[in-house]
């Protein structure tokens, strides 16, 4: 039986070591096949937190994660490593890219670490043109240029597209407008929701910024810390 | 494959800093491997200041001593070997070859050498090099003198030339042989050995700058040179003979033989020997450069560490962004390990090319200024265990960011504070 939840959270606690309160605690929590999430919360809310439990990065011992019917707790730091590579794509807020690699080759890099998604790309420079194209990047322009020469507005949809390669069902990003002005972001949101739609990629979108609530199909709001 | 590539261009990228850490590695490597040719040319240079002799004979001494003032004339001798004692010897049915040697007289400090032709014939250095005339002729005359290619250089002798020689040794003496001027006839080419600062003369011609010294000292009505010209001269002593045997396997009967000679107390003593005991007493010299090449490489390693530390920083985000695509811890570890092992291997690499394109270059020059023979061929055990430690060091020293970056990888997650 296929998933029906990308994500399902049941009784997670969790506390950084030494701390006295639970900085997350999370009794149930369900975020369904793609739909477009916005996670809201304010800072200190454990929002980075729950993104790096969701991703594997992040050992934890109370309660429940699932991913696409996976229980995280029940597998190895390298297995999760595996299938955070396999499954998931990142989009973060700043410096996305790593500066001495070429648009082309920052966007084919998850393919290097991902048996599963390299699987997905048949012909590799065909799906960045593809990527690039969906961005409104021009190819011609931008394939083999350096990532250092981009805008940040631009370097974020490259971003976007090395999120994407090899069509990952989970896609994660962390306040990846909070860098952008008002009508980039906007721009750079219809992008990524029509690429992500096309695809039926769930997307979890972590901000502080309310105003962007109305474009998306759920909003999860975190409690804040202990206060 | 995905590491190699990363890691290159990652090192391309910070195409600076990485060039100035190859290049410390390199010069650290080259003076390392230098310093070792170096040593091993002067270690057999000096072992190679006299070769293809036997026996070493002189007044009964330490056998070190009778070294010292025979081949790298340093100090005096005690006592001298009479002229019997020598042809007994010389005349020997083992013997193949002797080399006479009286020594007491200097020119401007340099030691004056008495011999006899035997010395350009069979005196030999450096594993059988001959000595070799440079300019003009051996000594032919009683007044006819041959110098050392360094007293020729340093007191701008050239042929023709007149010179005095001195009574005793040292640059202070008081008493000159100065009615007995003697002339250049030749000069030797370059030896790296005490050759090169020694002043040649018969042994005849010793013979007459002392007559009528017999005292000590020179006698008020002693004889014109013009007088001694005439006179047939026969040596009485001298100070030390060289000897080479007609088969080296009776050497150690034939000294046992001089050292036991009733006639005449003698010491007859084997130069390899005494040379490699010798060479093992200025083995602190030999530290001193260990000591400095170690200083050296190790400064290099610590700017290895340094750069490779502050990367560290600048390039968090990077690890974050590597993990978030599925790179396991390790992957960063090794990361780090690889650029740190390609930053050496390159170093080393370049040292050793630099190191023998230098020698090869500056080889002839230091043969000819230092008499230093640089074998370039030999690869000593030490080289490779050197190379192998830095290697290795370095290995280590890429180890500790490298497990650093390791460990941030997991405490930062996927989200660090930039």
């Amino acid at each position: 039986m296929p998933a029906k939840n990308a994500i399902e959270i049941s009784n997670l606690k969790f506390k950084w070591e030494g701390a006295s309160h639970h900085l997350l605690d999370i009794p149930y929590l369900q975020i369904p096949k793609s739909k477009k999430i916005f996670l809201q919360g304010s800072s200190g809310s454990g929002k980075t937190t729950l993104l790096n439990l969701i991703s594997g990065v992040l050992d934890f011992k109370e309660g429940n994660i699932q991913v696409f019917d996976q229980k995280l707790n029940q597998m190895s730091s390298a297995l999760r490593d595996s299938f955070r590579g396999d499954h998931m794509g990142f989009v973060f807020q700043l410096f996305n890219l790593l500066p001495f690699l070429t648009v082309a080759e920052n966007i084919l890099l998850p393919l290097e670490f991902s048996k599963v998604k390299n699987k997905k790309v048949k012909d590799r420079e065909a799906e960045v043109k593809r990527l690039l194209n969906a961005l409104e990047l021009d190819p011609a322009k931008y394939y083999s240029r350096k990532v250092t020469d981009l805008s940040v507005g631009q370097q974020q949809r490259v971003a976007v597209a090395r999120a994407l390669i090899g069509s990952p069902e989970l896609l994660i990003a962390d306040e990846p407008t909070s860098s952008l002005d008002h009508d980039v972001r906007n721009q750079f949101l219809k992008l990524l929701f029509k690429e992500c739609e096309s695809h039926g990629t769930t997307v979890l979108f972590v901000s502080h910024d309310p105003t962007l609530k109305s474009l998306f199909d759920e909003v999860i709001s975190l409690k804040g810390g202990p206060s | 494959m995905t590491l190699l590539k990363l890691s290159l261009k990652s090192l391309l990228n910070r195409k600076v800093t990485t060039i100035l850490t190859i290049l410390s590695i390199t010069i650290s490597v080259t003076l390392l491997l230098s310093l070792e040719r170096i040593r091993l040319g002067a270690r057999d240079s000096f072992k190679n200041t006299i070769s293809q002799t036997d026996l070493i004979v002189g007044a009964r001494s330490s056998p070190l001593q009778l070294l010292l003032y025979s081949v790298f004339r340093i100090g005096d001798p005690t006592n001298n070997v009479s002229w019997d004692s020598y042809q007994f010897f010389k005349n020997h049915k083992e013997t193949k070859w002797t080399i006479p040697i009286s020594l007491g007289d200097s020119h401007k400090g340099y030691r004056v050498v008495g011999t006899d032709q035997s010395y350009f014939d069979n005196y030999k250095f450096s594993g059988g090099k001959s000595l070799e005339i440079s300019e003009g002729k051996k000594f032919e005359e009683l007044f006819d003198v041959v110098l050392g290619y360094d007293v020729a250089q340093k007191l701008k002798y050239k042929i023709k030339d007149k010179i005095v020689l001195a009574h005793g040794s040292g640059a202070a003496t008081f008493q000159d042989h100065a009615n007995m001027p003697f002339k250049v006839v030749g000069i030797l080419n370059k030896t790296g050995t005490p050759v090169d600062q020694s002043v040649h003369v018969s042994l005849e011609a010793i013979e007459a700058i002392h007559v009528g010294w017999e005292t000590g000292a020179p006698s008020r009505d002693g004889p014109t040179a013009d007088d001694l010209l005439n006179k047939k001269l026969k040596p009485t002593q001298i100070t030390a003979f060289f000897m080479a045997l007609e088969s080296r396997s009776g050497v150690l009967n034939i000294q046992r033989e001089i050292n036991d000679y009733r006639e005449e107390p003698l010491t007859a003593a084997l130069p390899g020997v005494v040379l490699s005991s010798l060479w093992q007493t200025l083995s602190f010299v030999e530290n001193i450069l260990k000591l400095l090449t170690t200083l050296v490489f190790f400064t290099s390693l610590l700017s290895l560490f340094l750069v490779l530390l502050t990367s560290l920083k600048e390039r968090r985000r990077e690890m974050s962004i590597l993990r978030s695509m599925g790179a396991k811890p390790h992957f960063i570890f090794l990361l780090f390990v690889f650029e740190s092992c390609s930053v050496t291997i390159l170093g080393i690499s370049l040292g050793i090319i630099v190191t023998f394109g230098t020698l090869l270059i500056a080889g002839p020059m230091l043969t000819d200024k230092f008499g230093l023979i640089l074998d370039l061929t030999q690869w000593t055990a030490n080289d490779v265990t050197y190379l192998s430690m830095m290697f290795g060091a370095a290995f280590v020293v890429g180890i500790i960011p490298a497990f650093l970056a390791y460990r941030n990888s997991l405490s930062d997650g996927l989200t660090i504070k930039v």
